[in-house]
């Protein structure tokens, strides 16, 4: 480590406390950060309202996806990711608007054997919103609900390298 | 407070002791929080560690199983998350070892350490493998705690930036003053370093119908992760750490969670809620607070 760096106690505590939780920064180390200048930004908040009826057949494994949102991220590793579905209109009768979800949120017509989910993906080049309609186990198609669903989309692309592409929820 | 510090640009000191830095083209007299790189009158989500993870195990004994993933000596119970090897999770962050010869076990980590506590059933002798990247932040998460705001009257901001500051990262050996690359500094006016919002524990139980309710009164919905708490026992096998409480992983998917501008309650989605579950809420930049 360096010996020099800036650091800064929290109030009321002493730089030489002897507890971590007691700095409220230190240079040495690394911090989770957004960069506000990234063209395209690294952070929004958006209305998706853009889900179609995307079906599986009967085939159990079939998979069907839409990328509703593709970013080159232009960073030089897989970054760390924090994002949000806050549902804000959905099929009538169901009671899902207004939960909030991080990472993805299963849309209702979801079961143990269809997957209906929004969610986001991240690898070395692209960060992606995607929605997608799987068939896992069932022997009869579905027809995914999602232009009835619209959601206030929440994300934040970070300058913290993660050690692996972040795929989803589906297999 | 300890510090007291004049940098370039847009750098002002605070009443009494302390320093804050907003961001580019901000006047910091001016600067909301979500407007501001480092106030020292903040906590920031700091990494104090991040590490890659390559443990496996095959000394199986009967009942629970003791072992030590990575020692972070931090003396507090810290927020942390782990980012498994894709080939070791199924393609499920949410997994992290696979081995059908054992239960699976959260991770756990006490003021010292970070654990399993698998169960082996008896029925093999495979090694369980555990694979990926460790990071832990300087975040006591099970302590009550909430950021001090300060209510300013707002003003546009410049383009400026010829104007800032900028602390290299002292792990990238190779990063120079002038690097575009915004992961090469600790801290920098043209970045957003995130900051804590508040931490502590709440409690779901049958007297509040199975729900965790975090009161914010942050304005909007809010970045959120929860952890849970294990008030580790004696069951049918005798725990190694029986009567110590730990704390899990740092989610942001767990259970079902319906968002006002002032809390935020969680219920279960496929089991109910019930215990005590620890939270992390973040300072949202304004390009992501709505």
């Amino acid at each position: 480590m360096s010996d020099f760096a800036l650091l800064a106690s929290t109030d009321g505590k002493t730089l030489n406390g002897g507890n971590d939780n007691d700095i409220a920064y230190d240079s040495r180390h690394k911090h989770l950060q957004v960069d506000l200048n990234a063209d395209p930004p690294h952070m929004n908040v958006y209305t998706e309202n853009r889900l179609t009826a995307i079906a599986v057949n009967s085939t159990p494994g079939n998979y069907v996806e839409e990328v509703l949102v593709s970013i080159d991220h232009k960073l030089p590793f897989v970054p760390r990711c924090a994002v949000y579905f806050y549902v804000s209109n959905a099929p009538v009768g169901n009671t899902n608007i207004g939960q909030y979800v991080g990472s993805h949120f299963y849309l209702s017509g979801t079961s143990g054997s269809i997957s209906d989910v929004i969610f986001y993906r991240v690898n070395e080049t692209k960060f992606e919103i995607v929605h997608a309609n799987q068939n896992i186990l069932s022997g009869t198609g579905y027809t995914s609900d999602g232009p009835q669903w619209q959601f206030r989309v929440k994300y934040m692309i970070q300058n913290n390298a993660d050690s692996a592409p972040y795929l989803g929820p589906l297999v | 407070m300890n510090l007291a510090m004049r940098l370039s640009g847009w750098v002002g000191l605070m009443s009494r002791y302390g320093a804050k830095v907003s961001q580019q083209g901000v006047d910091v007299t001016r600067a909301a929080d979500y407007q501001k790189v480092l106030d020292t009158g903040w906590k920031f989500v700091e990494i104090t560690h991040q590490v890659s993870i390559d443990v496996s195990y095959s000394s199986w004994a009967t009942g629970y199983n003791q072992i030590i993933l990575f020692e972070h000596g931090l003396g507090y119970r810290p927020a942390f998350e782990f980012m498994p090897d894709p080939g070791w999770s199924m393609g499920n962050p949410d997994v992290y070892f696979n081995n059908p010869n054992t239960l699976f076990d959260d991770m756990k980590a006490d003021e010292r350490y970070i654990y399993i506590f698998p169960i082996w059933n008896a029925s093999s002798t495979t090694a369980l493998r555990v694979k990926g990247v460790m990071r832990v932040f300087n975040v006591d998460i099970t302590a009550e705690y909430k950021a001090p705001s300060e209510a300013v009257a707002l003003e546009p901001g410049s383009d400026q930036t010829k104007y800032g500051a900028k602390i290299i990262d002292v792990n990238a050996r190779s990063a120079r003053m002038g690097d575009t690359a915004i992961q090469n500094y600790s801290m920098n006016t043209n970045a957003k370093a995130i900051s804590l919002h508040s931490t502590g524990v709440r409690t779901a139980n049958a007297g509040n119908s199975n729900k965790l309710t975090i009161t914010h009164n942050i304005g909007y919905p809010p970045t959120y992760y929860i952890a849970t708490l294990y008030a580790l026992a004696n069951g049918t096998y005798t725990h190694p750490k029986a009567g110590i409480t730990m704390v899990g992983r740092i989610k942001n998917n767990i259970g079902r969670a319906l968002a006002t501008n002032i809390d935020i309650v969680f219920t279960g989605a496929q089991a109910a809620l019930n215990g005590d579950y620890a939270f992390m809420l973040l300072k949202d930049p304004v390009g992501f607070a709505g």
